[in-house]
């Protein structure tokens, strides 16, 4: 099932991730908003599951923050 | 002959028969059975069985409901030497039929009371195994002279069956040595004495309702009063300990806490209670706080540990005597009793005792396992304080492992539960082949999903409280509709079952999934 | 001569819940007995009494339950004076019957808290 993707819907799906109910495009994953490795990849886990799409260990590494993942289930969208 | 010279529970229910003829045995819905009725009804079957060539030793499966026709097979097969096999009563036919066939069962004894259909066609299935499907009423009219075997000690009286899947359902056998001295460790433990006033509504097909609150009154000749069990409505419960001044009672933690969430203020007088044991689940010390509270009760609510394999009861925590929790808030199960042995190697529960079980029936592997240099290896986990205070800390299945860190899931799952809105929470280990390895999934019932923003809400506090309790979070967390964790017919969570449904997809299917859609 | 003799004593408290449950009445005492006991001052003890009567009569005759005799067939009246005596029927009946015996010799006794008594089997 095809989820829209909007920049509302990635915070709302990290707030919930990690139990934070303001998340700002530009807030980093681990400085900001209290993020370990561990949720890190469940992030990006759900991610995948909700918009069928597939992120490479590599990219991981490069994601900071939600605005990050936004751009790059973007790119993967298309 | 006194009741500590009974060798076998044939002895024991003969002896009172005699002694005690005219007393009340039990009650059952408020029907009283004397001694005298309940030998007679033993005496009724047996002799019925005799006739069906019931053979030293043959298992007889049981499928009934609480009430005096169980009594009368399940001491009916014993008085006749067999061996009695009670089942939960709304088994499948499936399940039935196969720990029919895994203890070569020639005779079920069925409910009169199920639908005539239903009856045909259980007659019709056993019939092309070789298997007799009869009732209790079917031993009734004439009975001519019988001779019954002598039943020794060491002879098996009945099976447990382990609650779970049919798959991996293991036989306990327990002897009628077994049985007589767990009874013995009990009534000491618990400090029992024949004034005791006992009212249950546990299922007497199971170890705690059918050992601690039918063959100790027995054994003492207390009185009993024995409910349907049938707890969608818990006030006949609580209203048959205040109208019979019941002194003990017993259930797992869920019964309490179900009575806490639908009776709201005082409305029962529960004061004659001199213990109500928590057991048969892990005991949460804010159900113990709850219910002392609600009903003005002080150290009446004790903890205990039992497991079938060692007959049932292993520890209790003394009555009368305030709970001890340990940092954690795991509430101890106190002291093992007389003659119970036991000692903790790698963080596991071992017990020696003489009611240890003579192993699972036709299972020697498994029987091989459950037993390590002459002590029962539990499978639970835990440990003993310096003042000897036993705690369990999670069953060893039901530990959850993520990066390194082990969580109980019952630590999690009470933590869920207290989240405004869940109705009842599960919590499984979850390995979805990635680096990290297995993670936490919680899933909670929601009492009302009306809207999505509940629903957000809720999944936050979740993991915030998780995260604030544990310093940990769980990889997801799955809001579903109220009954969708699957149980067993005595509330435990089957989290293996949970988790196949979850991952095959199951859940979604049918429709049980609030949140999220992913 | 005598060839059974039974004793019994219980705690009238113990009976007196019993004894509220018309089911529970029905299998231990005949109609005439309850009739007799029922809706006197000192039931309880009457009823008590009674049921003492019937455990002496089973250790009397010895393994009594097995043999099917049965509570509800032995039964205890009063004479005008008082005195209590004995009847009995069915397989009770039949039991004696057997051993021969011609009399059965009853006592019962109370106190506050307790009733008791003695059967005596002659032949």
């Amino acid at each position: 099932m095809m989820s829209t993707l909007s920049m509302d819907e990635i915070k709302k799906l990290v707030g919930m991730q990690l139990g934070k109910r303001h998340v700002n495009d530009k807030d980093r994953f681990v400085e900001d908003l209290g993020a370990e490795s561990a949720d890190v990849a469940n992030i990006v886990a759900t991610v995948e599951e909700k918009y069928s799409v597939t992120i490479k260990e590599s990219e991981i590494a490069r994601l900071f923050t939600p605005e990050d993942l936004f751009t790059l289930i973007q790119k993967r969208l298309q | 002959m006194s009741p500590e010279e009974f060798t076998t529970l044939i002895e024991m229910l003969a002896w009172r028969a005699e002694v005690s003829a005219g007393r009340v045995a039990f009650t059952f819905n408020g029907t009283p059975y004397t001694f005298e009725e309940l030998w007679r009804g033993v005496n009724r079957c047996a002799e019925y069985l005799q006739r069906l060539s019931i053979q030293r030793q043959e298992c007889v499966l049981i499928v009934l409901p609480n009430g005096a026709e169980f009594f009368f097979a399940f001491y009916g097969i014993q008085c006749a030497g067999g061996i009695a096999v009670p089942i939960f009563p709304h088994s499948g036919r499936e399940r039935i039929l196969a720990i029919a066939e895994a203890c070569d069962v020639r005779i079920i004894v069925e409910s009169a009371n199920i639908p005539i259909e239903e009856m045909r066609q259980i007659k019709e299935a056993g019939a092309s195994r070789g298997m007799n499907v009869v009732t209790v009423g079917d031993s009734d009219g004439e009975m001519e002279e019988s001779d019954f075997p002598t039943i020794q000690p060491d002879d098996i009286a009945f099976i447990q069956y382990t609650s779970g899947s049919t798959g991996n359902s293991k036989g306990v056998m327990l002897t009628h040595a077994n049985l007589l001295t767990n009874i013995r460790q009990m009534i000491s433990g618990m400090e029992i004495n024949e004034r005791e006033i006992f009212v249950s509504w546990l299922p007497v097909y199971h170890d705690m309702g059918l050992i601690l609150k039918t063959m100790v009154p027995f054994y003492m000749a207390a009185e009993t009063h024995l409910l349907s069990t049938d707890l969608r409505d818990v006030r006949p419960w609580l209203e048959t300990i205040q109208a019979c001044k019941a002194t003990f009672t017993a259930a797992p933690d869920f019964a309490y806490r179900l009575v806490l969430s639908r009776v709201q203020v005082h409305e029962y007088d529960l004061t004659s209670l001199r213990v109500a044991l928590n057991a048969a689940e892990p005991v949460r010390a804010t159900t113990i706080r709850e219910f002392e509270n609600r009903f003005s009760l002080k150290n009446v609510m004790t903890a205990g540990y039992g497991l079938a394999e060692a007959t049932v009861g292993v520890s209790m925590s003394k009555p009368g005597e305030s709970p001890i929790v340990d940092v954690r808030g795991i509430v101890s199960v106190g002291k093992p009793f007389p003659d119970v042995e036991v000692k903790i190697v790698d963080e596991e529960i071992f017990i020696k005792s003489a009611a240890n079980c003579k192993g699972y029936y036709n299972n020697a592997s498994e029987t091989e396992k459950l037993y390590r240099g002459g002590f029962i290896v539990s499978g639970d986990q835990g440990y003993v304080d310096e003042n000897g205070n036993l705690y369990i800390t999670g069953r060893k299945k039901n530990m959850i492992k993520q990066l390194g860190q082990t969580f109980a899931a019952q630590e999690l799952e009470e933590i869920v539960d207290s989240i405004r809105g869940v109705r009842y929470s599960a919590a499984v280990g979850i390995d979805r082949g990635r680096l990290e390895g297995e993670q936490i999934y919680l899933f909670a019932e929601m009492h009302n999903y009306d809207s999505p923003k509940i629903l957000e809400e809720t999944t936050l506090q979740i993991v915030e409280a998780v995260h604030a309790r544990l310093g940990v979070r769980p990889a997801r967390v799955m809001l579903l509709k109220p009954r969708a964790i699957p149980r067993t017919y005595n509330g435990k969570i089957q989290h293996v079952l949970l988790k196949e449904q979850f991952l095959s997809g199951k859940l979604k299917e049918d429709g049980l999934v609030l949140f999220p859609d992913y | 001569m005598i060839i059974g003799v039974g004793i019994d004593l219980l705690e009238i408290e113990k009976i007196s819940k019993d004894i509220h449950s018309d089911v529970y009445l029905h299998k231990v005492f005949t109609e005439r007995e309850i009739a007799d006991c029922q809706g006197s001052v000192n039931s309880a003890e009457r009823f008590a009494g009674r049921y003492a009567a019937k455990e002496a009569f089973m250790k009397a005759i010895g393994n009594g339950i097995r043999q099917g005799v049965w509570f509800t067939q032995i039964e205890v009246f009063n004479h005008e004076s008082g005195q209590p005596y004995v009847r009995v029927n069915g397989e009770a009946e039949s039991q004696l019957n057997k051993l021969g015996v011609v009399h059965i010799h009853i006592s019962i006794t109370h106190t506050k808290s307790t009733a008791a008594a003695v059967i005596i089997l002659e032949k």
